[in-house]
C-alpha cells in the first residue's frame, strides 16, 4: 500500500464519520427534514409546476412564431474526430495511442499543443508520454514529439515547451520541424539563489509553463516557480511559494504573474528579487485565484470567493469571481461576482470568455475599463472537471484529462462540438 | 398451515380441507415498513460511503435521505429488484446533482480541519477537484477498501469503467498533491 492509499484510508473514514445517518422511521413518518418536498405536497407541486411550465412554454412559442424573439442557437453538434495528419515528425504513428488521455492545453504559433500520457498514468508514466499539434482549421492531428511524462505545454516565438512532470526536464522543440531544440533541467543547484528549492526526492514535479519570447516560466506542483532565459535556455533565477499554490500562469514580455489559489496573485518579473505575493479580496472575502490572462494589455483573473466557516476552516461559496489587477502591483481594480466553480478564462480573437468547462461559458465585457459584465452564452454539455481551457482563433478548447474527447465551443453561437483524439 | 375447516359430503365424511385464515402461531409476513427500516438499515452502510465519494461528507446525508424518501415512495416496485441499493445510489445521484446544480452551495475544505486526520493538507480540496466518478471510485477502492467489481456493481457500470476511473483519478490526485509514487497495477 502506497502512502497516498494509507492517507486515503484515514481520510475516507474521517469523512465518513463525519456524517449523520437516515432514520428510517423519520422516513415512514414523512419528517419534511428528510426531503426537501414533503410527500404530501408533491401532487400539488407537480401539477402547479407544470401548469407553469406549460404557460411559460405556450407563451415562448407564441412569441417565436410571432417573430418576436428569437431562440439563442445553443446546441452540440455530432462527434467530430481528429484526422490524423500523414506529415508526422515521427516516424509511427502507432506510438501516439500508448501516450493515453490528454493532459494539458496551450495555443499558441497557429495551432494547438497536446500533451499526453504522464503524471503517474501506471505502468509506464514516467517514460511515456508525447505532445500533438491539432490544426485548429482542419482538425489536423500531428504526433509532434514524444516527452516523457509530459504536463503543462506553452508556445511562443518559434517555440513548443513542455515540461515532464517527474523527471525534472523542459523541453524545447521547434513548432515548424518538431525537432528538439533544448532541453533544460531543473536541479536543486540550476538557480543561482540562496533561497532556491531543495527537493529531498529529487523531483521537481513541473506541472505548468508559460512562455513569451524574452521569458519562460515554470511551475511545480510543490510551489517552486522557475524562470528561464529563453536565449541562453538556462534557469535564471528559482522561487518558492506555497506547495500547491501554483494554479495558471500568465505572461507578457518580461513580466509574469501567477495564480497562486489561496495565496492570491504572484507578480513575477526581473526586476523582483522573489515574487511579490498580493492576496486578493472581492467584497471583503478572501479568495481561492484559479485562472490569469491578459487580455487587451490588462491583467484578468478569476477564482472562487471563500468564507469562514466559524470554525477557522476556509470554504467556497457558490459564488466565484472575475477581475482586473494592477499589472505592476497586484491590487485588484474591478472585480464582478458569477457562479462558476474553479473558473478558468480563455481569450479568442472575439472577446474573453470565463467557463468552469461543465455547465456554462459566459463572455466577460468592461465598459469603459470600469465595469465588468459577465453574461451567460451557452450551456457546456456535462463533462468532468476541466483540466484546461484555452482560446484559440475564434474557439475555447476545453479538455478534462479524464477521456479523449475535448470539447470546441464557438462562444458566438453557443455550438459545442466534441473532438475525438484518437 | 393456517385454520382449517373440514368440508364434509352428505354422509358427513371428510370432503376436502379448506383453508380459512392464518394460524396465530404461523410468523405474520413482513409488513412493507419493516421490510424497508430492514433495507436502511442494510443499504444505508455501503450507500452513505459511497455518496460521502461522490458529494463529500457535507451533502450525503441529504442526498441519501432524498433518496431513502424516494425509494419508500415508490418501494412496490424498488423491492423487487435485483440491485436495489445500486438503484437507491443511481436515484441520490441524479437528484442530487440536480440539486447541486441548481444550489451550486456544496462546501469544500481548502484548510486543516481541527478534526482532520494527519493527511497531506491539499489532499481534501484535490479529492473535490477529481471528477465525481473518479472520485467516488478513488474513495470507495482506496479509501474504503471496496473492490472494484463492489463499487461497479453499486454503480451500475462495468469494472473496466472503474479501473479507468480509479486509475485516472490516482493520476490527477497525485498530480494535485506533488505525490509521485507510482499505483501498483493489479
Amino acid at each position: 500500500m502506497t502512502d497516498l492509499e494509507q492517507q486515503l484510508r484515514l481520510y475516507a473514514d474521517w469523512e465518513v464519520n463525519r456524517v449523520e445517518p437516515v432514520s428510517a422511521d423519520l422516513i415512514l413518518a414523512g419528517d419534511p427534514k428528510t426531503r426537501n418536498s414533503p410527500l404530501a405536497h408533491r401532487p400539488l407541486i407537480l401539477t402547479a409546476s407544470t401548469l407553469f411550465v406549460a404557460t411559460i412554454i405556450g407563451v415562448v412559442l407564441v412569441l417565436v412564431l410571432d417573430g418576436t424573439v428569437g431562440i439563442p442557437s445553443v446546441r452540440v453538434s455530432s462527434l467530430v474526430v481528429a484526422k490524423v495528419s500523414r506529415t508526422l515528425p515521427l516516424a509511427k504513428m502507432s506510438s501516439v495511442s500508448t501516450w493515453g488521455p490528454p493532459v494539458s492545453l496551450s495555443a499558441g504559433e497557429g495551432s494547438l499543443w497536446i500533451t499526453q500520457g504522464g503524471q503517474g498514468e501506471p505502468p509506464a508514466s514516467t517514460t511515456s508520454g508525447g505532445i500533438l499539434r491539432l490544426d485548429p482549421q482542419t482538425l489536423s492531428l500531428s504526433a509532434w514529439a514524444a516527452v516523457a511524462a509530459p504536463a503543462g505545454t506553452a508556445a511562443a516565438n518559434g517555440s513548443v515547451w513542455v515540461v515532464g512532470f517527474t523527471n525534472n526536464m523542459v523541453s524545447r522543440f521547434d513548432t515548424k520541424t518538431g525537432a528538439l531544440l533544448a532541453t533544460v533541467t531543473l536541479a536543486p543547484t540550476s538557480g543561482p539563489s540562496p533561497s532556491g528549492p531543495s527537493f529531498s526526492d529529487g523531483k521537481f514535479l513541473a506541472n505548468n509553463v508559460a512562455a513569451s519570447a524574452n521569458a519562460v516560466w515554470v511551475t511545480s506542483g510543490r510551489g517552486y516557480v522557475v524562470e528561464i532565459d529563453p536565449s541562453t535556455n538556462s534557469v535564471v533565477e528559482e522561487y518558492q511559494l506555497s506547495p500547491g499554490s501554483p494554479q495558471q500562469l500568465a505572461v507578457s514580455g518580461n513580466a509574469g504573474w501567477l495564480a497562486a489559489g489561496e495565496q492570491g496573485v504572484a507578480l513575477l518579473g526581473p526586476t523582483l528579487p522573489v515574487p511579490d505575493v498580493v492576496p486578493v479580496v472581492v467584497d471583503g472575502r478572501p479568495t481561492f485565484v484559479s485562472a490569469v490572462t491578459v487580455y487587451q494589455g490588462r491583467v484578468w483573473i478569476a477564482g472562487s470567493i471563500l468564507q469562514s466557516d466559524g470554525r477557522g476552516r476556509l470554504t467556497y461559496t457558490n459564488r466565484s469571481f472575475v477581475g482586473v489587477i494592477d499589472s505592476s502591483t497586484g491590487t485588484i481594480r474591478e472585480s464582478a461576482t458569477t457562479n462558476l466553480r474553479f473558473p478558468k478564462l480563455a481569450v479568442t480573437s472575439d472577446g474573453l470568455w470565463v467557463t468552469d468547462g461543465q455547465h456554462v461559458i459566459s463572455s466577460v465585457s468592461s465598459e469603459s475599463n470600469r465595469r465588468i459584465n459577465i453574461s451567460p452564452i451557452a450551456m457546456l454539455s456535462e463533462a468532468h472537471a476541466a483540466s484546461a481551457v484555452v482560446g484559440s482563433g475564434t474557439y475555447v478548447w476545453i479538455i478534462d484529462g479524464a477521456d479523449d474527447v475535448m470539447q470546441r465551443v464557438d462562444p458566438r453561437n453557443g455550438v459545442v462540438t466534441p473532438i475525438r483524439i484518437p | 398451515m393456517g385454520l382449517v375447516a373440514i368440508e364434509c359430503d352428505g354422509n358427513r365424511q371428510p370432503k376436502a380441507l379448506l383453508d380459512i385464515g392464518p394460524n396465530q402461531d404461523d410468523p405474520v409476513p413482513p409488513s412493507d415498513a419493516e421490510r424497508f427500516t430492514a433495507f436502511v438499515f442494510d443499504a444505508q452502510p455501503r450507500l452513505l460511503r459511497a455518496l460521502v465519494g461522490y458529494f463529500g461528507a457535507d451533502d450525503a446525508h441529504d442526498a441519501m435521505a432524498d433518496a431513502f424518501a424516494y425509494t419508500w415512495e415508490h418501494w412496490m416496485r424498488v423491492s423487487t429488484m435485483d440491485n436495489p441499493t445500486g438503484y437507491v445510489y443511481r436515484v441520490a445521484v441524479s437528484r442530487g446533482r440536480r440539486r447541486w446544480r441548481k444550489n451550486m452551495n456544496g462546501l469544500l475544505s481548502v484548510a486543516p480541519d481541527a478534526g482532520m486526520p494527519d493527511v497531506e493538507p491539499a489532499l481534501p480540496s484535490a479529492m473535490r477537484r477529481l471528477s465525481p466518478r473518479q472520485r467516488t471510485a478513488v474513495f470507495l477502492v482506496h479509501g474504503c477498501q471496496w473492490s472494484q467489481e463492489e463499487v461497479a456493481d453499486l454503480m451500475g457500470i462495468s469494472a473496466s469503467s472503474v479501473r479507468n476511473h480509479l486509475r485516472r483519478g490516482m493520476a490527477h490526485l497525485r498530480n494535485m498533491i506533488g505525490d509521485t509514487e507510482e499505483e501498483k497495477v493489479t
